[in-house]
């Protein structure tokens, strides 16, 4: 005999004979009195009941019980034992219901249940034998389990669930009054009768069959009516609140202890079903209404208007994370995909994004500056700060109150996008913002910033950490920007006016700065991170020219010197391949020289001619130009000149245009010795008329530089007669005996739109508007060319496409250039079918064939 | 009456074996009679001869001191006079070993 976990099954007795015999040699009384043997049970079973279990001999009961199995007395002695529980119990029940406080009798149930219980156990275990061979051949309940089998019928169901009903009843009734925020004292009995009621399980007919308990059965069905019922009700109470803050508060908070409630009273199988009950009623069927909430009665737009407030003065006012954070959590519970949430903040952020430029305007005007067209630069970088600003704002909110839940800010993102991309602006009153103009506006001005020498020696530091904040925030708001190729233009046009009006030096300072590269560069590298190098092409190629510009410089310069020449002007090159700056600067080149048309309509000055000659010498005998022609382009760049006033010597930086014009004034004749004559001894006086015959200049330009230098107050280097702001074609010009400036370097500003006079106002505000309208068709022209290579490509690779089909495609392929309008796409269909690259299909027209 | 490690099996002819608790309780009936009057005394009339009795204590203490190893297998084996076989059958049975 090998003792093993089976153990149990290879001890058997031999069934029938060998016990039977073997019990006659050793008991005297065959014959087993059954009516004896059980009366002495039946005393023990109520002995038991009564709980006087110690003075009961367990071997003798046990002894008792066993022999009656052995002599088949078996099933009678289970019959019996079933009846005498019964009676037991219906008197015990009769008992329950006379007490009618709802505790005590709780309390009673419970009482009963557990001494039954305990009861059961003793009788079992008396009963021992009887269950391991009459109940196990018979298939029937154990005596343990027939207990609660009769507890549940004859307690808790006789006469109509008379006990259960009222079991249910109270135990709802206990729950309600907690739930009201009463504090009740009947906590430990619910859950214990909980438990009860689960352990009641129904059993059809005779075979033991687990079906459900009398919880899922009676009181689950009753409790969930019930707690519809209650949930519903006190949500529409919180709904009339008309306060979307106190709802969000009262129902977290409510929902909070509801689930610690049936944690602690309902089995593990109820709770999902009360929680999404509850998730349903309290917040799935309302809190769209909450959310939706108009502003007085606190929905989202109040709990996010604390994001746009805190924009402009960070006076801090609150936000009110509590309620998003519960919001977020409440819609959580029932969706986790925060569909609503997201839906919702996204119709928020953009109508709080709408107003952004007005509040820029507002602030703006409030700091007193009178110019504030949408695309002036204190808009432009007023506007992206915000922007920028309010992003910071609304994803900190996020980290905060949405756990920075990765879909809810990409909701953010879409939402922001949306905005700043102006889609619906343009349908109420609010300001249309150019997003990718307004950027490049920014950049503009922050590079333009940070390329100054600053007079502090720790710049070191600072401006790279500064450069690297605003390479970052351009970055990042770049990102938002959907009609990339528009921000690439504005760029472009940009960045050639800062190359081309930048003095020689300030280049050079760009070039040495602390971190040693240059900041063009670095910005560009990083842009052509973010949108990819062949968009960039002609960025790239530009700030090619730039350097190779520079080492033409240097390479010139070094001729010069090794060949001795004299009297020549100092160059500062910058040579532009025509082909990749921007068209508005390059478009009237040829005009400035005479081998073109013929007409010579600008006139070099002589002291500059010299150099002119000697450098195009020095540039068609290099040999990699020898295919390219070279022109000169005086709309650009600047003349250092040094001027002797009677009261000192001036070193004058100006526009070219004003440079020649001064060098009108230059001395002419020289004196008996040799010497120059001093141009103010000259009086030279000039008309305008006379200054146009002799210089050339076109009429806008020259007016615009001849009040750059006689009108402007700080660099009155002429005198104009009459002195009047306006610059009219009788004008007279002489030099100003008596212009004084605290420091010896003077620059000329040139007049420019922001700070220009009256009269030249309207001419410099159609010359912007004539240079937008040539960004934005150059913007134009590039997208027919690329919505065509699109096109091409994808006929391609499919050869035969449905319309829709090709549109899809179409918009997917260029979505991170710009969002190609249909119109435009048409246009460019028709147009590829014209220059039959494409063919309309014969029977179908909504079908493209690829014309190889 | 404090609480003993130990019961003691009475035989029919009034041998007795003091068995620790722990060990008895292999049986469940000898364990179910803790609850009852046998508890309170500590003492279990057993109808059974002492030789048997004998046995079946053997086989217990047996149980007991191998049962860490009863998976394992490599257990001496159990020895029972062959004359008292059949009459331990039916105890064991009785006793539910």
């Amino acid at each position: 005999m090998i003792p093993s976990g089976s153990r149990r099954s290879k001890i058997r007795p031999p069934r029938k004979s060998l016990v039977s015999s073997s019990l006659d040699g050793s008991n005297s009384d065959p014959t087993v009195d059954f009516e004896k043997s059980w009366s002495i049970l039946s005393s023990a079973i109520t002995q038991i009941q009564s709980k006087n279990v110690s003075n009961l001999s367990y071997e003798q009961l046990y002894r008792k019980a066993y022999v009656l199995v052995l002599r088949k007395y078996g099933a009678k002695l289970y019959d019996n034992v079933a009846s005498l529980i019964t009676h037991h119990l219906l008197v015990r029940r009769d008992h329950l219901l006379a007490i009618s406080d709802h505790e005590d009798f709780m309390k009673a149930v419970i009482l009963e249940w557990d001494e039954h219980l305990q009861s059961m156990k003793f009788v079992s275990d008396v009963l021992m034998y009887l269950n391991r061979v009459y109940v196990k051949e018979h298939k029937k309940l154990l005596i343990y389990d027939l207990g609660i089998e009769l507890f549940k019928d004859n307690v808790i169901k006789h006469n109509h669930d008379e006990v259960g009903r009222k079991i249910v009843d109270i135990v709802i009734q206990e729950i309600t009054r907690n739930r009201k925020g009463e504090v009740i004292t009947t906590t430990m009995y619910i859950t214990k009768l909980i438990n009860m009621l689960e352990l009641l399980v129904e059993s059809a007919g005779t075979d033991i069959q687990y079906g459900e308990n009398y919880f899922q059965t009676m009181f689950e069905p009753t409790f969930l009516q019930n707690s519809e019922t209650f949930f519903y009700n006190l949500s529409q109470e919180f709904v009339n609140y008309n306060l979307g803050s106190r709802y969000i508060r009262e129902a977290g908070q409510f929902i909070k202890e509801e689930e610690s409630r049936i944690n602690f009273y309902l089995p593990s199988s109820t709770y999902p079903k009360l929680i999404d009950l509850m998730n349903n009623i309290i917040i799935k069927d309302k809190i769209d209404d909450i959310i939706s909430l108009p502003y007085e009665q606190q929905g989202l737009s109040y709990w996010l208007q604390p994001v746009l407030g805190n924009i402009f003065d960070d006076r801090q006012s609150t936000h009110h994370l509590a309620e998003l954070r519960i919001l977020y959590e409440l819609i959580g519970r029932f969706d986790s995909e925060y569909q609503l949430l997201r839906l919702r903040l996204k119709e928020n952020i953009i109508a709080q994004g709408i107003q952004l430029p007005e509040f820029v305007k507002t602030s703006l005007q409030n700091a007193g500056e009178k110019k504030t067209a949408t695309n002036s630069t204190a808009f432009a970088t007023k506007w992206i700060d915000t922007v920028l600003r309010y992003r910071e704002q609304i994803m900190k909110l996020s980290a905060e109150a949405f756990a920075s839940n990765p879909i809810v800010e990409q909701t953010i993102t879409y939402a922001m996008r949306d905005f700043i991309n102006g889609s619906g602006t343009n349908r109420k009153n609010n300001i249309s913002v150019n997003a990718p103009e307004l950027l490049s506006v920014y950049m503009d001005y922050y590079i333009k910033q940070l390329g100054k020498p600053s007079p502090s020696k720790d710049i070191s530091t600072s401006s790279s950490d500064s450069t690297d904040v605003f390479v970052n925030r351009s970055i990042q708001f770049l990102r938002y920007i959907k009609d990339k190729d528009a921000f690439e233009a504005n760029y472009a046009n940009h960045f050639a006016k800062r190359f081309l009006n930048s003095k020689g030096a300030s280049q050079t300072i760009n070039a040495n700065n602390k971190l040693g590269v240059d900041l063009e560069e670095l910005i560009l590298s990083k842009l052509g991170e973010e949108m990819g190098t062949t968009s960039l092409d002609k960025i790239i190629k530009m700030n090619k020219d730039i350097k190779s510009s520079k080492d033409t410089t240097a390479e010139y310069k070094k001729h010069i010197s090794k060949n001795q020449k004299q009297n020549l002007v100092d160059l500062e090159l910058k040579i532009c391949n025509v082909t990749d700056w921007p068209k508005s600067m390059t478009k009237d080149y040829k005009s400035f020289s005479k081998s073109d048309t013929g007409e010579v309509s600008f006139l070099w000055p002589k002291q500059l001619r010299n150099t002119i000659r000697e450098f195009e010498e020095f540039w068609f005998s290099g040999k990699k130009n020898d295919n390219k022609s070279l022109y000169w382009s005086p709309k650009f760049g600047s003349i250092d000149m040094r001027i002797t006033y009677p009261s000192r010597t001036y070193e004058i930086n100006m526009s070219t245009y004003a440079g020649i014009i001064m060098l009108l004034f230059a001395p002419q004749s020289s004196n008996a010795d040799g010497t120059m004559v001093s141009a103010f001894d000259e009086q030279k006086e000039l008309t305008y008329d006379e200054i146009q015959e002799l210089t050339g200049i076109p009429e806008a330009d020259l007016k615009r530089h001849l009040q750059s230098i006689a009108v402007a107050p700080r660099s009155r280097l002429l005198i104009k007669k009459p002195m009047t702001k306006e610059v009219n074609n009788t004008d007279v010009f002489k030099l100003n005996e008596n212009f004084k400036s605290p420091s010896i370097k003077v620059k000329v500003l040139t007049v420019s739109a922001s700070s220009s006079a009256a009269p030249s106002k309207a001419k410099q505000k159609t010359e912007q508007e004539e240079e937008a309208e040539e960004v934005q068709s150059n913007i134009a022209e590039g997208r027919k060319l690329e919505v065509n290579a699109a096109i091409v490509r994808i006929m391609k690779s499919r050869h035969t496409v449905r319309h829709n089909k090709l549109i899809e495609e179409l918009i997917k392929q260029l979505a991170n250039r710009f969002q190609p309008s249909i119109i435009l796409i048409k246009q460019r269909i028709e147009d590829l079918i014209e220059k039959e690259y494409l063919k309309r299909d014969d029977d179908d027209k909504n079908t493209y064939h690829y014309v190889a | 009456m404090p609480e003993s490690a130990y019961i003691t099996l009475v035989s029919s002819d009034n041998h007795k074996f003091v068995v620790l608790k722990d060990v008895a309780s292999i049986s469940s009936v000898l364990r179910n009679t803790q609850g009852f009057e046998e508890g309170k005394t500590g003492k279990i009339s057993l109808d059974m001869d002492g030789d048997i009795l004998e046995c079946i204590v053997e086989y217990l203490y047996y149980h007991y001191k191998y049962r860490e190893q009863a998976e394992s297998g490599t257990i001496p084996e159990f020895h029972i006079p062959t004359h008292l076989a059949l009459e331990l059958l039916v105890k064991a049975d009785f006793l539910d070993i």
